[in-house]
């Protein structure tokens, strides 16, 4: 997967986040959160987050909203470092995940099993192709 | 000692102690345990010692349900039969095979795994493989393998040992032929038991060669062991006294014929290249192998099948090639396939146990299927040349079969993603709605469940003592008689109830 490039065209549309964090080393100017499920990296191919977002919200249109996306995630309140407290509320989605995974939480797209973190991980990610 | 039946006079009357119909891993395994026992043991082979075109075609048969492979070719008409075909792969039944479950209909055994545990035990010796040990901690001590660091309380793993494979034919020819308690009879095909008026005990066989040859057992006790499809042919065909057969007086005979399910399920995508050695198999110098298997508490809990899952390297295909389509229909090419394996093997090179890395697996499911009486064999309209009805086989499976292996994929999926192994991906096949089978789905050649096992008669042909239900001297040996499927291969358990039907038959006779 091509991180860096993905995040790059991430960051040019209305749903950047933006949050430094050792995670988003190297992130696009402006920086943007890094929402991509680290554990997909290195075993989807490059287009399949995206496919999988767009897939998870066509069975779940009550989840296709940014914002309600990012209320679910906890990316909630202040998610800007610069800000008193932000980086603290980045919630910790690798554990959220495999937490996910423990308690069975999990949901079949496209044949992929994954967490229901990682699943709306990936639809707030498909937003990147949606045009301003 | 040994007889060919074409030597005999037409008419000879043979008698013995006790009949063992069959000359396969079943038979041959009671047949070696009366060596010694100064009682007269008869071994009936419909067979010689190597294939032979005119006795290999009298196992020929119909298919009328799915896809199957030909019956002429799954099961081996000569003295050791299927097991001169045999892949060796060996595993006990789980404690939870042999109980009833809620969510499996007309499941649970009369037995429980405990009863087997020593005939296990001398099972092993018989087909040749380690100690009887099962743990995978052992194996990764031994194999300096370590197991996948799975919650054992979701998924488990699960080992086979593995046979060389002992043919039983040519390992145990001279332990029979030489003794001179049992006597071993070939190219004697039984083509009918005859019952008393009652059908309540069996007076005797008939007994027919191709050669034109009619001869005549009688015993004191009777072992059907020609394998699931022709035990319970020939308990249909012996319809003298009643026209449902023998045995069937609840018509059983013949249903809840089952397979295990053999299928390419999933794909297993990891985040680096791993060897995962202790998954991995190398004939022959694999001496045991894990595989991946629902723990008891997942099967509760989403009430499903038993099965397992073996890992495949290299990125599956969504449409493999059909085994059941393009496996050949005769005999003689399966045998030649498997000389060929095994010279393969034995040219393998031995010396370097380690296995390559890979970042993309195969998930390959192993499974049964639920006993469903749909599922069944009964005789067809032809006849073959001693004048037998030929079998009729349709095989039957149930949502409850597909769903398992979605559920078994998917649990698999889930420890994989909890320990950040990698994530695992379903084929299109199981990602619908609704139950739809593959082109490829296949099974592994285990006949099962024709002569289920059961206390009550009408649930079961046999009781737990493996006797016919109302028959007193008639038994029946092999996997004909399991209740349900199980989760591994029969070989071994069959070997384990073909031993624990022995003592009994010795305990009657004798005691």
């Amino acid at each position: 997967m091509q991180r860096r490039e993905f995040l790059t065209g991430i960051a040019a549309l209305p749903l950047v986040l933006v949050l430094p964090t050792p995670a988003s080393e190297g992130a696009p100017p402006g920086g943007a959160v890094d929402v991509f499920p680290d554990e997909l990296d290195r075993v989807l191919d490059d287009r399949t987050p995206e496919d999988l977002g767009r897939r998870y919200l066509a069975t779940r249109p009550q989840e296709d909203d940014p914002a309600r996306l990012r209320a679910l995630l906890g990316l909630t309140g202040s998610l800007d470092p610069s800000r008193p407290g932000g980086a603290a509320e980045r919630p910790d989605l690798r554990r959220r995940a495999r937490d996910d995974y423990a308690a069975g939480r999990t949901v079949q797209i496209n044949g992929w099993v994954v967490s229901r973190t990682e699943a709306r991980q990936c639809a707030l990610l498909s937003y990147r192709s949606v045009p301003n | 000692m040994h007889t060919d039946a074409r030597a005999l006079e037409s008419g000879t009357l043979l008698e013995a102690d006790l009949c063992v119909v069959g000359a396969g891993a079943a038979g041959i395994t009671v047949a070696l345990d009366w060596v010694g026992s100064g009682r007269r043991v008869l071994l009936l082979e419909a067979g010689g010692f190597s294939l032979e075109a005119d006795v290999q075609d009298l196992n020929d048969g119909e298919i009328v349900g799915r896809d199957y492979y030909s019956l002429g070719s799954t099961r081996i008409r000569f003295f050791g039969g299927t097991t001169n075909h045999w892949s060796g792969w060996c595993a006990p039944l789980d404690p939870i095979d042999f109980e009833h479950r809620s969510w499996v209909p007309h499941s649970g055994w009369p037995i429980a795994r405990s009863d087997l545990d020593p005939y296990y035990r001398r099972a092993h010796e018989l087909v040749e493989i380690g100690s009887y040990r099962w743990d995978p901690g052992y194996w990764e001590e031994r194999k300096g393998m370590p197991a996948l660091p799975f919650d054992e309380d979701r998924v488990r793993t699960k080992m086979w040992q593995f046979s060389p494979p002992t043919r039983f034919g040519s390992r145990y020819r001279d332990r029979i032929t030489e003794a001179d308690d049992v006597h071993l009879l070939t190219h004697a095909n039984v083509t009918e038991i005859t019952a008393d008026r009652g059908a309540s005990r069996v007076e005797g066989l008939r007994v027919r060669t191709l050669t034109g040859g009619e001869h005549e057992v009688r015993a004191d006790r009777y072992v059907l062991a020609c394998g699931a499809i022709q035990n319970a042919r020939l308990l249909l065909a012996s319809n003298a006294q009643d026209e449902r057969g023998l045995g069937n007086h609840h018509d059983l005979v013949g249903r809840y014929f089952m397979e295990h399910l053999e299928v390419d399920s999933g794909h297993l995508a990891l985040r680096e290249p791993r060897s995962l050695s202790m998954y991995r198999l190398r004939s022959p110098q694999t001496a045991a192998r894990g595989h991946l298997a629902l723990s008891e508490p997942v099967q509760r809990e989403h009430r499903t099948l038993n099965g397992t899952v073996s890992l495949q390297p290299g990125r599956p295909s969504e449409a493999p090639d059909s085994r059941i389509e393009s496996w050949p229909e005769e005999a003689s090419r399966t045998l030649d396939r498997w000389d060929d394996r095994e010279e393969a093997s034995a040219d393998a090179d031995s010396s370097s146990p380690d296995f390559e890395p890979h970042a993309h697996y195969g998930l390959y499911t192993r499974i049964e299927q639920a006993p469903n009486p749909a599922s069944r064999v009964t005789l067809g309209d032809e006849t073959d040349a001693l004048g037998v009805p030929r079998v009729r086989l349709d095989w039957q499976l149930s949502d409850l079969d597909w769903r398992s292996i979605r559920e078994l994929q998917r649990a698999v999926g889930e420890e994989v993603g909890r320990i950040g192994l990698g994530r695992v991906r379903l084929l299109d096949w199981l990602t619908g709605d609704d139950p739809t089978w593959p082109s490829f789905l296949a099974g592994g050649w285990h006949h099962m469940g024709t002569a289920r096992m059961a206390e009550d008669p009408e649930e079961g042909v046999v009781d737990s003592n493996c006797r016919v239900h109302g028959i007193d001297n008639l038994h029946v040996a092999g996997s004909a008689v399991y209740t349900t499927a199980g989760s591994a291969n029969p070989t071994l358990t069959l070997v384990a109830l073909s031993l624990r039907l022995s003592d009994h038959l010795k305990d009657e006779l004798t005691g």
